[in-house]
């Protein structure tokens, strides 16, 4: 008897650590999901955490350095001139569909200077049907889905 | 017509499925065991109309019937033959209409092979699978139903099914090995709350519990692997693992799972645990079923659109059900299944298993709770949240590194109570075999890391290789020991080794698969700490350095399948002894644009090494300038998480395999279950 009460009490203890000790690990490893007007709402609680970050790539906001290894670009609420931006800056090269107007997720942290750095960058997919039309090359096919009108997908 | 017949035979299965299950668990426990029969047949004719319903869907894909909604919805007439068929399980409806006959197969195999079977245990075990499968049948009659009619005008074409889809042969395997991993743990669930119903767990029943958890376990071992190989090869981000929620909800079952077939071990030995080991069941399922539910009803896009997913209600219901059917059949039945021995001493073979549960279990919440968490604040204060991927990390290596250890200790401790002198002398051996391990990774490493051949590594990587190093010494002894006591003259090395697996098939395959996850768990730490990245955007003619390779483009090219049009980026891979292999027309890095899908899918080229893969993705290119570019790693040993496969089945088709007493005795489960493995 003396055994199995000393079991439990072991038993507790280790799943009450287990317990702190998960929780704990976890407040400090949530990554919140803002919109550019979210994020600035926070004001300086955004600053510090890992954030990812939704929007479009705002119209015209595409900048590389000369050697293409760095990117600047604007990620703001939709596609209206009037919508709230944040400034990102990316190392990450970024995948094939990734052009103005279309929907991002960009995973980083919020610095005092107003830019958001990121090191992973995500575009939303759309799966719009879109066949090639007649006498169309894959080039010219190709092209036209990558032009297609940017949807503000969120 | 396709729809109708369809549809019917899935009204049948769901009215065998309800009537089994009524009648299986009212006569089990009004002690009336001439009914046994109609529970039989109400098995074999769900099983029969799930699988016939399925085969009328397959006719339908095949034939391009779009008046059926599920051909509509994934089918096209350019998509290859082998691609429609795979169809089948593209989407929600189709897959869990697929579900359904591989539940059907299950049931029929439980009920075939264990026909010989009398008593209410049987009945009572079918009913609740009967249970099981009347939900599912329900599902894909109501919710999820793949039949109902084509809006009109009917279409002559569709869109074909997910291009990831068909973007690999893998992703032809892996759904439906993990489905037959989810679907089977239905059988130790019906055998384990069985039992909890009569209040009695048959010694007859103790390995025939292990055997059926041991099949859909194996399955979903190779799912899960073959899903992280497929993420791997396919997908192009660089990595196989990423604590996905839809791969957590592969991984928690198989955890729980791998925890019950330890603990069925003191079971059938000591007749002890049984409260415990049945709990581990009961959860092993509990978890499939929140797996299901939570790769299936979009719940993960937001908590709130998953009220408009046809099935995700539903399924919350028979979480719901299943959760306190389970809880009240353990709390109210439980205390009649008596403990016949007590542990004698932590100090023990039993001991280190109990300890290797906790430690499963353990790893179960750290996962369940990373996973469900930004459900729940989603649900419940509205704010999107995401658990990083660093928690699951921080959590589970050290788990995980504990796990490694139990296995090397566990096997070398005896039943009852492990005297500590013979102990220390045993673990001299495994010792050295872990510092040679961590010597062996320094030699081999020597240098590399400071020239930047290799990523700098992490302690607890070095402790994996230690640890790895520990556990197959002791694995190997007690894989060879007991042959070495049956060498005699006349009789070669090889023979004995035969000759002790086929005495005692369940111990040795067990080490088989330890000896699987050792390799599996090396190839982890290697391939996840000591990788090297670089990426850049090439013009024809220049290379990327990556670790010792050099990665050299060769400009674009592009051309045309049946099903999908692509450009790739022609590169060669430079050794550093000189050699060059090219990857050209193709076969480098790709994008596929498929007809009907405006975003083109990356496939990453992978010069795949015995020790090491070395990788490329295209991230994009241009084609005016002809310049791409890319992602490239070194991974090293990573092949051999997949390379492992075949060890693990076939340690699990050893452990299968009859030992000769039952095969003489009459009750012999196992060979059809191998065969099916």
């Amino acid at each position: 008897m003396k055994n199995i009460v000393i079991a439990a009490v072991a038993l507790v203890l280790a799943a009450g650590a287990l317990g702190v000790i998960a929780f704990g690990k976890l407040g400090e490893n949530l990554v919140y999901y803002w919109s550019p007007s979210q994020l600035l709402a926070q004001g300086d609680k955004a600053i510090g955490p890992t954030i990812r970050l939704g929007g479009v790539v705002a119209a015209g906001s595409i900048a590389w350095n000369a050697n293409k290894t760095h990117l600047d670009f604007k990620v703001a609420d939709g596609m209206l001139p009037t919508a709230s931006f944040v400034t990102v800056s990316s190392n990450e090269i970024p995948p094939q569909m990734f052009r103005e107007g279309i929907g991002v997720v960009v995973e980083g942290t919020y610095d005092k200077s107003g830019v958001f750095r990121t090191n992973r960058l995500m575009v939303n997919h759309s799966n719009k049907y879109r066949p090639p039309q007649e006498g169309q090359s894959q080039e010219e096919w190709q092209k036209s889905l990558l032009e297609e009108e940017p949807q503000a997908t969120k | 017509m396709n729809a109708t017949l369809g549809y019917g035979l899935v009204l049948l299965g769901l009215l065998c499925a309800a009537f089994g299950a009524l009648v299986g668990i009212f006569t089990g426990m009004t002690r009336r065991e001439g009914a046994l029969p109609w529970v039989q047949r109400a098995v074999y004719g769900f099983s029969a109309s799930m699988i016939l319903a399925n085969l009328v869907m397959i006719g339908a894909l095949l034939k391009h019937d779009y008046s059926v909604k599920y051909v509509a919805q994934v089918g096209s007439n350019s998509t290859p033959t082998i691609f429609t068929i795979v169809s089948l399980w593209s989407s929600l409806e189709g897959s869990i209409l697929f579900w359904g006959a591989i539940m059907g197969a299950y049931l029929f195999a439980f009920a075939f092979i264990h026909r010989h079977e009398h008593g209410r245990y049987m009945q009572l075990s079918l009913g609740m699978m009967c249970a099981v499968a009347t939900f599912f049948a329900f599902l894909i009659a109501g919710p999820a139903n793949p039949w109902g009619p084509t809006p009109n005008p009917i279409p002559t074409d569709g869109p074909g099914p997910n291009a990831l889809l068909q973007n690999h042969v893998l992703m032809i395997i892996h759904p439906p090995m993990l489905y037959l991993g989810f679907v089977g743990m239905t059988v130790p669930f019906g055998i384990a709350t069985g039992a909890l119903l009569r209040g009695e767990l048959g010694d007859a029943w103790l390995v025939p519990l292990r055997k059926w958890t041991l099949v859909p376990w194996t399955f979903l071992s190779v799912g899960i692997i073959l899903g992280s190989w497929w993420a791997y090869a396919v997908l192009g981000w660089g990595g196989y693992w990423a604590w996905d929620p839809v791969e957590n909800a592969s991984f928690m079952p198989w955890l729980a799972a791998t925890a019950f077939i330890h603990s069925t071990m003191v079971l059938e030995r000591k007749k002890s645990l049984k409260l415990w080991t049945l709990a581990l069941a009961l959860g092993a399922f509990w978890l499939t079923i929140v797996g299901t539910f939570m790769t299936r009803s979009g719940v993960f896009n937001s908590v709130h659109s998953f009220t408009q997913s046809d099935i995700g209600p539903t399924f919350l219901v028979f979480i719901a059900v299943v959760m306190l059917v389970s809880i009240a059949l353990l709390a109210l039945r439980g205390p009649l299944l008596v403990a016949e021995t007590h542990m004698e001493s932590v100090f023990s073979r039993e001991g280190s298993i109990l300890l290797n549960n906790l430690v499963f279990c353990a790893l179960t919440f750290t996962v369940f709770l990373g996973t469900t968490y930004p459900l729940i604040t989603e649900a419940l204060a509205n704010k999107r949240i995401s658990v990083g991927e660093p928690y699951f990390n921080i959590m589970a290596l050290p788990i995980a590194l504990l796990m490694l250890f139990l296995m090397g200790v566990g096997p070398m401790l005896p039943w009852g109570e492990a005297n500590p002198k013979t102990t220390l002398r045993q673990l001299a051996a495994p010792a050295a075999g872990g510092v040679l391990a961590v010597v062996a990774w320094k030699l081999a490493t020597l240098g590399a890391s400071s020239a930047g051949e290799y990523g700098s590594g992490t302690v607890m990587a070095v402790m994996a290789f230690g640890l790895a190093g520990f556990v197959a010494v002791i694995t190997t002894r007690e894989l060879l020991l007991p042959a070495r006591a049956l060498m005699g003259p006349g009789t070669n090395f090889f023979g004995a080794v035969v000759r002790s697996a086929s005495r005692a098939p369940r111990r040795f395959g067990g080490y088989v698969v330890h000896m699987g996850i050792v390799i599996i768990m090396v190839a982890i730490a290697a391939s996840s700490s000591f990788k090297v990245h670089a990426s850049g955007t090439l013009k024809p003619g220049e290379t990327l350095q990556v670790g010792a390779y050099q990665v050299r483009f060769d400009g674009l090219s592009s051309g045309t399948e049946p099903h999908r049009k692509w450009t790739s980026a022609n590169l060669t891979i430079v050794h550093p002894d000189g050699k060059e292999v090219a990857y050209a027309g193709g076969h480098g890095p790709r994008m596929n644009y498929y007809e009907r899908q405006t975003d083109p899918v990356g496939s990453p080229l992978v010069h795949e090494l015995v020790w090491r893969d070395v990788y490329v993705s295209l991230l994009a290119y241009d084609a005016k300038e002809g310049s791409a570019s890319f992602n490239a790693w070194v991974f090293p040993l990573v092949g051999w998480i997949w390379y492992a496969i075949p060890i693990l089945v076939a340690g699990s088709l050893i452990s299968l395999w009859p030992r000769r007493r039952q095969l003489l005795g009459g009750t012999a489960p196992a060979p059809a279950e191998a065969a099916k493995a």
